[in-house]
């Protein structure tokens, strides 16, 4: 697979559909890899696929003016952040060649250290994986590989109604704000978050239970029918809160309601109307 | 440091009776930065207004905060006060402690104590306003009147007569709309061409009218003062300017017998045609879907037989952009498709017809030169059924709504068959007589009693052919016995619906429609003829169901907008309004998409040199109504509203959580 991957990055690079690929690389140890930027064909050998290419490179694309001619390698789930972009006018779809692999799952590179072994299986697998359903990305220009879903489908995973308020009390006293699950983001692109302004100050730095809440909360709010759930925050978290959780159930709501799935969409949730959009706010019991 | 002044308002007895207002002006004093407050009977009289003005220079007061009703009703009031009193008038606050405390709430101690946080939470804000001050932007003193029926031709002329230019555009090949069609005019019978026609050709003569007949309007961008409004000339196929009007070659076109829109069907026309003697401009049209020449590429009579060579096959369709200062819509209504109603069998029986269609026969230009005979013979009808309330008020199978003019019309109808027909019978079938205009009452009862028209009030159950009858049978309410009637012709009063396509053109102008499809005012009572967008009025039945007088009136106010608006050079912006903060904004278009006004749209960001740095959504100030809604939408707090920017939100709530 690495190998046709390699191949397809050349063919781009050589007939000048792109000027760069962006994809991954052996990492600095075993079951990790790096994202990987090849300029040449010579690059392109470094190039790999494997069930460690678990960053989701769409990250990059905002990075780079939108009349750049970027080739990118992305999972069924980094396709999504892709076509969100797409959406939200941040990306130009003509100017982007979209390498889709077919993916069964990536590991938890921390799991997949304790286990031994980059094999996916349950016990390895990166935690949103249990929660996908794709096997091929939604946009691309071709899709290498073919791949099936052998995971066992995690279920249900936030707490009890009851106790949300005290699970969640507790996580969010761990976080240090770091930021972290905000800058890996593919879909965080502004240039100014709220939680960086200061005049008026909606959330303050301090570390506290309190004021992170608002930050999280906030964040899942900007995050309704954008969120693709590729676990990219979850996986970044120094301090392992399952802030994943938070817009796993964000999009639960928004296909209840709204029949939606983010990056499967030509618009953005928020900016389309319909007149059967039921509105939850007024007519909830 | 802010210097704060509370005025808190009894509003007679509206807020004084549930709320303890003197205790809400004491609570006001402590408040932070509250220099002066006090309680008066009516804030909004004069010598309320007075209070304030002397309170602001006896205690320097640099902003207030008013305790009393909706900002809707009063907000301009007490803007005005503070501006004659030396502030600047978007430093008012004003706490609602009518519509949304006294009047919601009982005497209780609570309601009290929710007017003093109301109170807070207005001194809260209007410690973070900031001076607001009102843009100009210029006026295109040029009008276009999309319409040419009655309320069209009305409004055009009345704008020309205050000195403006006007394009009215009108869809079909002539200008005079559904008045053209109708014999005579309820109360007074005049005869509707008589007194329509003059002023049809007043418009053609007019200099400062340009007729676009065979015209719609395609797209309309830009804002009040300053639309840009985008026509497209359907090709007539006919040079205009080469045309005498002489009709020789209505005469020889070989496609005959296609059914005239302007006869309701009754008659029929020709592929080349206009639609009626007095058409203005009196140049035919070709009707392509019809013409030989176009469906099979053989033909030419018509081009041949023109004495002055003006058919022209090759003409094509010409769209234009043109500037405008002010719209006025007034595109009419649609009959009814009682087609939908089948108990009526219309469409069955020929003899089953519609209003409209009666109106065609009873006309002298219409196509039995004004002679009542019944499609199916011929023959002239003795026994007339007419039916009223066809699709209005009946939810089952039209709206609920009445129709307004069905009465007025059948009474003129009957009237008119006893003149034409006098051993005739005319029955009519009626929900209820709705006759409330001047002269109205008197008209009906002219038809009742002088002319001996049959009311009776009751629904009509059934129609069926019996020979060359048609039976009609119902009940008479009032005497509470079934009714049947054996009726030579039947007349249907369809109600009015709007124009089929009256949501694409709402959509078109970005202005609202109710359920139905009419067009939106901006308020019922107090501004009929205005839209919600400024700069686009209406007129006449595009609204709602009209008759002719009111028609008339209406295009005659919302040309007076018009004149009104164009006498000024520039106009006042309201500075209410959005702005994006183009530093941290990140172009993502959900502010363009959720603008219901599509007043934002994503721009390049150039520096000093001319360099494209980024893009960034950008708030067109003439259009933007202040909404606020893509502030809303914003995730980076980069579109925000002037007035209620996030410190005075979070002021706001800050004060409430204390």
């Amino acid at each position: 697979m690495t190998d046709k991957l390699r191949e397809e990055a050349k063919r781009v690079l050589r007939e000048g559909i792109a000027e760069m690929v962006i994809g991954w690389a052996e990492g600095s140890a075993e079951f990790k890899t790096t994202p990987f930027f090849a300029f040449t064909e010579e690059d392109c050998d470094r190039l790999v696929w494997n069930t460690a290419c678990v960053n989701n490179l769409a990250k990059y694309l905002t990075d780079y003016p939108k009349e750049k001619k970027i080739a990118l390698c992305v999972k069924p789930c980094d396709s999504a952040s892709v076509n969100v972009l797409i959406a939200e006018n941040k990306v130009l779809r003509e100017n982007i060649y979209v390498i889709g692999l077919a993916c069964g799952g990536v590991i938890d590179p921390i799991k997949a250290a304790d286990a031994g072994t980059c094999e996916l299986s349950d016990a390895t697998a990166k935690y949103a994986c249990l929660h996908c359903v794709h096997d091929k990305p939604e946009v691309a220009d071709i899709v290498l590989g073919e791949a099936e879903r052998k995971l066992t489908p995690a279920g249900e995973d936030m707490p009890p109604f009851e106790e949300r308020r005290k699970y969640w009390e507790k996580e969010f006293d761990k976080c240090v704000r770091c930021y972290a699950c905000r800058q890996v983001c593919p879909n965080c692109y502004c240039e100014q978050c709220f939680a960086d302004r200061t005049d008026p100050k909606w959330t303050s730095r301090k570390p506290t239970a309190g004021e992170s809440w608002m930050f999280h909360a906030v964040r899942v709010m900007h995050m309704a029918g954008r969120c693709v759930g590729c676990g990219e925050c979850e996986r970044v978290c120094p301090k392992s809160i399952p802030v994943e959780k938070l817009s796993r159930e964000m999009a639960k709501y928004v296909k209840d309601i709204y029949d939606y799935t983010a990056g499967m969409g030509e618009k953005p949730l928020l900016g389309t109307y319909k007149d059967e959009d039921y509105d939850a706010g007024v007519h909830e019991e | 440091m802010a210097r704060i002044g509370v005025f808190v308002c009894h509003c007679g007895t509206n807020i004084a009776k549930s709320v303890d207002v003197e205790r809400v002006a004491e609570a006001a004093k402590s408040f932070p930065h509250v220099k002066f407050a006090v309680d008066y009977k009516y804030m909004c009289s004069e010598p309320g207004q007075n209070i304030i003005k002397e309170a602001v220079k006896e205690h320097k007061l640099d902003r207030i905060v008013v305790a009393s009703c909706s900002p809707r009703l009063h907000e301009p009031t007490f803007q005005k006060c503070a501006e004659s009193a030396g502030l600047n008038p978007y430093m008012v606050e004003m706490a609602n402690l009518r519509e949304q405390c006294s009047w919601v709430h009982d005497k209780t101690e609570e309601t009290t104590e929710k007017a003093i946080d109301l109170v807070k939470m207005a001194v809260a804000k209007v410690a973070k306003d900031a001076p607001l001050t009102r843009g100009e932007i210029p006026v295109t003193k040029r009008a276009l009147v999309i319409g040419g029926g009655i309320a069209g031709i009305e409004a055009a002329l009345t704008i020309a007569d205050c000195g403006y230019e006007v394009v009215l555009v009108e869809r079909t090949p002539s200008i005079g709309g559904h008045m053209a069609m109708y014999d005579k005019t309820f109360p007074t019978l005049d005869c509707s061409a008589c007194i329509l026609t003059p002023k049809m050709v007043d418009c053609a003569a007019d200099p400062r009218i340009e007729l676009r007949t065979y015209s719609e309007v395609e797209k309309v961008e830009g804002f009040v003062g300053n639309f840009d409004v985008t026509i497209r000339q359907r090709a007539k196929s006919v040079d205009k300017t080469k045309c005498t009007g002489c009709g020789a070659c209505l005469e020889k076109c070989p496609s005959k017998g296609i059914p005239s829109e302007f006869d309701a069907g009754m008659g029929t026309r020709c592929s080349i045609y206009r639609p009626f003697p007095q058409a203005v401009p009196n140049v035919p049209v070709i009707d392509r879907e019809t013409c030989k020449m176009f469906k099979e590429g053989k033909c030419g009579v018509c081009s041949k037989i023109c004495p002055t060579g003006a058919i022209d096959y090759t003409q094509e369709d010409v769209v234009t952009t043109e500037k405008f200062g002010a719209i006025v819509v007034a595109t009419g209504f649609d009959l009814w498709d009682h087609k939908l109603c089948g108990e009526y069998g219309y469409g069955r029986y020929p003899d089953v017809i519609t209003s409209l269609q009666y109106e065609r026969l009873m006309n002298a230009s219409g196509p039995t030169g004004g002679k009542i005979k019944r499609p199916s013979d011929g023959k002239e009808p003795k026994n007339i059924v007419f039916i009223c309330c066809v699709g209005s008020r009946d939810a089952e199978h039209g709206f609920t709504y009445c129709s307004k003019v069905c009465c007025m019309y059948i009474a003129k109808q009957a009237i008119l068959t006893k003149d034409k027909i006098h051993d005739s019978e005319s029955h009519v079938f009626y929900m209820d007589i709705r006759s409330n205009g001047k002269g109205y009452e008197e008209f009906i009862g002219m038809a009742t009693c002088n002319c001996g028209t049959n009311y009776m009030r009751g629904r009509v159950s059934k129609l069926y052919p019996k020979g060359d009858k048609i039976v009609v049978k119902g009940n008479d309410t009032l005497i509470g016995k079934p009714v049947e009637i054996e009726a030579d012709l039947v007349v249907l009063a369809t109600g009015m619906q709007p124009v089929h396509d009256s949501v694409d053109l709402a959509r078109k102008l970005g202005v609202s429609t109710d359920k139905y499809g009419w067009l939106t005012e901006a308020h019922p009572k107090l501004k009929p003829v205005s839209m919600l967008t400024d700069g686009i009025y209406l007129a006449g039945a595009c609204r709602y169901p009209a008759d002719i007088p009111d028609t008339v009136a209406q295009a005659a106010g919302a040309a007076g907008k018009v004149a009104g608006l164009f006498a000024k050079d520039s106009i006042k912006s309201e500075p209410m309004i959005a702005y994006i903060d183009q530093n941290s904004c990140a172009a993502c278009g959900l502010c363009v998409s959720v603008c219901p006004f599509g007043a934002i749209e994503i721009e390049d960001v150039k520096d000093k040199r001319g360099n494209v740095i980024k893009q960034a959504a950008r708030v067109n100030e003439g259009v933007c109504k202040g909404c606020g809604t893509c502030a809303a939408s914003c995730r980076s707090l980069s579109a925000r509203l002037r007035g209620f920017e996030g410190s005075q939100i979070l002021n706001e709530i800050e004060a409430l959580a204390e």
